[in-house]
């Protein structure tokens, strides 16, 4: 190995290059850029503006930032659902003069009072929801003209009783409270605000209606379609909008008690800013209560800050304008931007050395040399099945496949012409076994572990495993369940070809060359799920030995098949049987007289396998290089290959035009015959083989004692 | 800032550096008429096709052979492999050898050899010159005919144009630097030429310096030899298709040099006149059968495609063989009697359909 090889090999195993694109991948990244800026806004203030966090300055921006966050929360419930809620400002204004009406002139009992305000906040809301919701005006528009009818409002109502409110004094300690009073140390307003935020978190993350409302934001249509009631959920979030905002405005009322014809002006404007500030999307859909708070607080802080800093009055709502085009700016941006860079960087091969591929040339001396015992096979269902990735047969001899369309097809014995689905489980169908009651076991990519029992009703076994500690991306659901097998005691050992692609882009797993890949135990006396082995080089085939002490695995991308041993001395660690195939491995199965068989879904090409030892090489190749034209691994040709316990290879079957078998990814002995399946062919083949036990089947090897 | 840009496309892979092959469309778009002419002779790696005073006659190996009469009796065998052939006006035939050797076949100069010439020993392509002389197309300074690939991966344009004398065998070069020049015409005093590695047609006139000029650029595979038909109509045999993995691999100097470097020359990432044959060669992800159908777009490195060009060298039709068909790799072609003949050295045939060229 030269030095340049030696430190490529290094350099990818140690720099984990795939980390960035899952980093990117993930939803949080949407809060990075708005928590960032709070962070340096916080630290900037802190440094330049002695005194700042002292208690006094704290508990006053704390609560107004308890009034405006309310706000900023009920504008993110509209945003969410799609629209905007404009009116917000004057809103508060009235909710304003109305508390201090109530209880300064009115005389009220403060609750009465409260809830009064309230009800008037949520009134406005229904009003503006029923108009856009039901009548579906141009919220925009609507919210603008509530803007300036209430605006009107409340400036003829303030003529009238401005002068009795601010004449006259309140003696309640309730009403005081309210505006002064702290609970364990926490501003009201503060508390009312994070019991809010936690009530509205639950609401949108985990009950109904909240879901409901992010699905409107996100297409109406849809929604409509999916039988949701768009009208009212519309209209709803605009109450909920307007309640906020009339609960704000009685904390307001109850600090100040002061109501005057500048209250809440501007205020839609900075709440506006707030709720995209903290990564709500404006057209719906995208947004959370956590988004909605950093942004309230970014922006108060702002505002408070510059005042605090000695600027003129004007340029507060300048910095608020100037922030307010960023939000705007990074809303529309932002998402696109991390969407390319994500599909740009996802993609991170990694260095793979295979050892030296044995020779399967014609002449070679190797028991890999090419033959053509697979061109001449009974053909079993030509053009009638789409990609039978794994075939298995019953105790009665009718033969299964698994097939693109997501069903278990049938084929019935004696003669397997007639054909039926024998059940439709949805997903890409791909390994299956039969367990010791007869019923079916699936591998469902894209679903996870399922089981068809004789009633051909179809359950779930498994979908989710346990997480792994520093995975970035989310590995506890299964992505690519690729093939099983059954132990005696009935636990389920099966693969997971990678944790990083779906079925359908399996080819770019090739080309990372990582391993991605674990083999997952599922016991269904427990019903628990954990993973045994991680970073298997696409993790395919899978069989329980003979002997039922180990399993053995095939590994595609590694050209190998490994055991991993379940008792006895070596019990839990791996060891290799196979270390260099010529092809690539994918389903392992038990072969009569204590042997196995693998098929080899394709063959190993020089060029191939040195482009595996330069990542760079392949990266690049995968940005500048369209798909369809990548560099692959040649899978127009299909093998299947007989080994013994210890892994010594006895004979190999070769399609050597790959007019019948390419791609070979299954074969079951049964009753001394090999059927073979292909993930992309559309046909079965059946061959005699000449020395196996003409009464063995896979059905007996298993389950033969226990039945 | 131009040679930082220059840099940054390299590094990012766009501008001039991006991977791009010009797309069969218009003149080139897809059919399948090479797969649907009918096959004469098989035999194998028919390369080069000439007309005689004995009809139409084909290289095949170290073998000249009439298309007519089939294997049976070869008109002439020669001790090294057959790299040219051309007909010559007197009804002779002039062979280009392996070794650089130059052998007339009948006419007035039957059975006379011009010893080959170091500086031009890689023979491509002949053609007769008005004045009786002989036009050679020498494709590189380093290479043989038969390593094209390697000259084609080693990205060289050493390749050159030469004037014989066939009375004394003096040899004067009309021009260099050529990216393996492949096919000639002779055109009154003008001969074009084409540069199978730029993928271009050179014209290259007397008093040009043997600069050239180019009259047909960016063609979707590498063009080989020219004949002229009926009507000033050229055509011109395009031998193997550009592809954007070949294109990339080439931009890739570390894994080329490598791949040349460690690995047999027929797995490599090139083109080639047949692909297929081994398990061993580069597949790519278009070429995966599915259902057992080999789609015809999808990517190969080897093809079948003829192109007639009209007065002006502009392409007005093409036949093609594609990924499924069986006629790829034509490295001649000749319209004859109203017909066209052309010979697929990938797969051994020597084919000939109606020739609609003479009818405009």
């Amino acid at each position: 190995m030269t030095l340049g090889e030696w430190a490529a090999r290094l350099r990818y195993r140690y720099v984990p290059d795939h980390i960035v694109g899952e980093v990117l991948g993930r939803r949080w990244m949407d809060n990075v850029i708005p928590v960032t800026l709070l962070l340096a806004l916080s630290i900037y203030l802190i440094a330049t503006i002695p005194n700042f966090v002292a208690y006094g300055n704290l508990s006053d921006i704390s609560r107004q930032i308890g009034e405006f966050g309310l706000i900023v929360i009920g504008m993110t419930i509209v945003m969410l659902a799609g629209g905007i809620d404009l009116s917000v400002g004057s809103n508060f204004a009235l909710a304003n003069l109305t508390a201090l009406a109530l209880i300064n002139v009115a005389k009220w009992p403060v609750e009465a009072a409260i809830v009064a305000t309230v009800g008037v906040g949520a009134l406005v809301g229904l009003i503006n929801g029923f108009l856009i919701g039901f009548l579906r005006l141009r919220a925009f528009l609507t919210t603008l003209v509530m803007l300036t009818l209430l605006r009107a409002i409340v400036e003829l109502l303030l003529q009238r009783y401005s002068v009795q409110i601010a004449s006259s004094d309140v003696e309640s300690d309730a009403w005081d409270f309210i505006g002064a009073g702290s609970i364990l140390g926490v501003p009201l307003s503060t508390m009312v605000l994070i019991v809010t935020a936690i009530i509205a978190q639950i609401v949108l993350t985990r009950l109904r209606i909240g879901w409901r409302i992010t699905a409107v934001g996100g297409s109406r249509r849809a929604a409509y379609n999916a039988g949701i009631p768009v009208r009212s959920t519309i209209c709803l979030s605009y109450v909920v909008s307007g309640l906020l905002t009339g609960l704000a405005g009685t904390l307001y009322a109850a600090r100040l008690s002061g109501a005057g014809p500048d209250t809440g002006l501007g205020l839609e404007l900075t709440v506006v800013t707030a709720a995209l500030l903290g990564g709500n999307s404006v057209g719906g859909g995208r947004g959370s209560i956590g988004k909605a708070l950093v942004g309230a607080i970014i922006v108060s802080l702002l505002t408070n800050g510059l005042v605090r800093l000695g600027l003129q009055n004007g340029s507060s709502s300048m910095a608020v304008g100037l922030v307010l085009l960023l939000a705007i700016a990074i809303d529309v941006r932002w998402v696109r931007w991390r969407h390319n860079l994500h599909a740009k960087v996802y993609v991170s091969p990694a260095y793979l050395a295979l050892p030296k591929a044995p020779s399967f040339a014609a002449d070679a001396a190797s028991p890999y040399a090419m033959n053509d015992r697979l061109g001449n096979v009974k053909i079993i269902g030509l053009g009638e099945i789409d990609g039978p990735e794994d075939v298995i047969l019953d105790a009665d001899d009718n033969l299964y496949c698994s097939v693109r369309q997501g069903e278990i097809v049938r084929f019935l014995a004696p003669d397997h012409v007639r054909r039926e689905v024998y059940a439709h489980v949805g997903g890409r169908p791909l390994g299956m076994a039969f367990d010791k009651d007869g019923g079916l076991v699936v591998c469902i990519a894209g679903m996870g572990l399922y089981r068809v029992d004789k009633q051909r009703n179809v359950q779930k076994m498994t979908a989710e495993t346990n997480r792994s500690a520093f995975s970035i991306i989310d590995d506890s659901r299964m992505r690519l369940a690729d093939d099983l097998d059954i132990g005696p005691d009935g636990k389920v050992y099966f693969s997971e070809a990678t944790i990083r692609y779906g079925f359908e882009e399996w080819v770019v797993d090739a080309l990372e060359g990582r391993g991605n890949g674990r083999i997952i135990r599922y016991d269904p006396a427990s019903g628990g799920t954990r993973t045994i082995l991680r970073n298997l080089l696409f993790a395919n085939g899978i069989c329980v030995a003979h002997d039922n002490k180990s399993v053995l695995f095939a590994e595609t991308w590694g050209c190998r098949v490994s055991r991993y041993w379940l008792e006895g001395p070596k019990a839990g660690t791996t060891e290799i049987v196979i270390a260099d195939l010529p092809g690539y491995p994918d389903n392992i199965n038990r072969g009569s007289r204590g042997t196995y068989w693998v098929a080899l879904a394709g063959a190993r090409t020089p060029s191939y396998d040195l482009a595996m030892t330069m990542p760079a090489f392949r990266r690049r190749m995968a940005r500048r290089v369209a798909g369809d034209e990548w560099l692959f691994p040649n899978v127009n040709i299909g093998c299947v290959v007989h080994f013994d316990a210890n892994g010594a290879v006895l004979e190999s079957l070769w399609d050597l035009k790959g007019e019948n078998h390419p791609a070979i990814t299954s074969m079951r002995e049964h009753r001394g015959y090999l059927y073979l399946g292909g993930v992309t062919n559309n046909r079965i083949g059946r061959l005699k083989l000449a020395d196996a036990d003409p009464q063995w089947t896979g059905e007996s090897s298993y389950w033969g004692g226990s039945r | 800032m131009i040679p930082f840009r220059k840099a940054m496309d390299r590094w990012l892979g766009r501008g001039e550096a991006s991977i791009t092959t010009p797309p069969m469309d218009g003149a080139f778009r897809p059919n399948d008429r090479l797969d649907a002419a009918g096959a004469i002779l098989e035999t194998p790696a028919p390369d080069g096709l000439a007309i005689t005073s004995q009809g139409l006659i084909v290289s095949s190996g170290r073998s000249l052979l009439r298309v007519d009469k089939g294997t049976s009796t070869p008109v002439a065998s020669f001790d090294a492999e057959i790299t040219a052939l051309t007909g010559l006006p007197d009804g002779g035939a002039a062979v280009g050898l392996n070794d650089g050797r130059i052998i007339f076949v009948g006419g007035q100069y039957d059975g006379r050899t011009i010893a080959a010439n170091a500086r031009a020993s890689c023979i491509t392509a002949l053609a007769p010159a008005m004045d009786g002389a002989l036009i050679l197309a020498n494709g590189s300074a380093t290479n043989g005919p038969a390593e094209w690939r390697r000259d084609l991966m080693e990205k060289n344009a050493s390749g050159s144009v030469w004037r014989l004398e066939p009375s004394s065998g003096l040899a004067t070069q009309l021009a260099g630097k050529l990216a393996y020049p492949n096919g000639l015409i002779e055109e009154g005093a003008a001969i074009v030429v084409s540069q199978s590695w730029r993928a271009a047609l050179t014209r290259i006139a007397p008093g040009d310096g043997g600069r050239g000029v180019a009259v047909l650029e960016n063609l979707p595979a590498y063009p080989g030899r020219l004949s002229r038909g009926a009507d000033n109509v050229t055509w011109l045999a395009l031998f193997a298709p550009r592809s954007q993995l070949v294109e990339f691999v080439l931009s890739e100097d570390r894994y080329r040099r490598r791949m040349i470097s460690e690995i047999e020359a027929d797995h490599w990432v090139a083109p080639c006149l047949r692909a297929g044959r081994s398990p061993l060669e580069p597949t790519q992800q278009g070429g995966v059968r599915q259902l057992g159908v080999l789609k015809p777009w999808s990517p190969n490195r080897s093809y079948g495609l003829v192109a007639r060009l009209d007065g002006a060298y502009r392409p007005t039709m093409s036949l093609h063989s594609r990924a499924n068909g069986r006629r790829h790799g034509v490295t001649s072609c000749l319209s004859f009697g109203g017909r066209l003949y052309f010979c697929a050295k990938g797969d051994g045939i020597v084919a000939s359909c109606a020739d609609e060229g003479s009818t405009p």
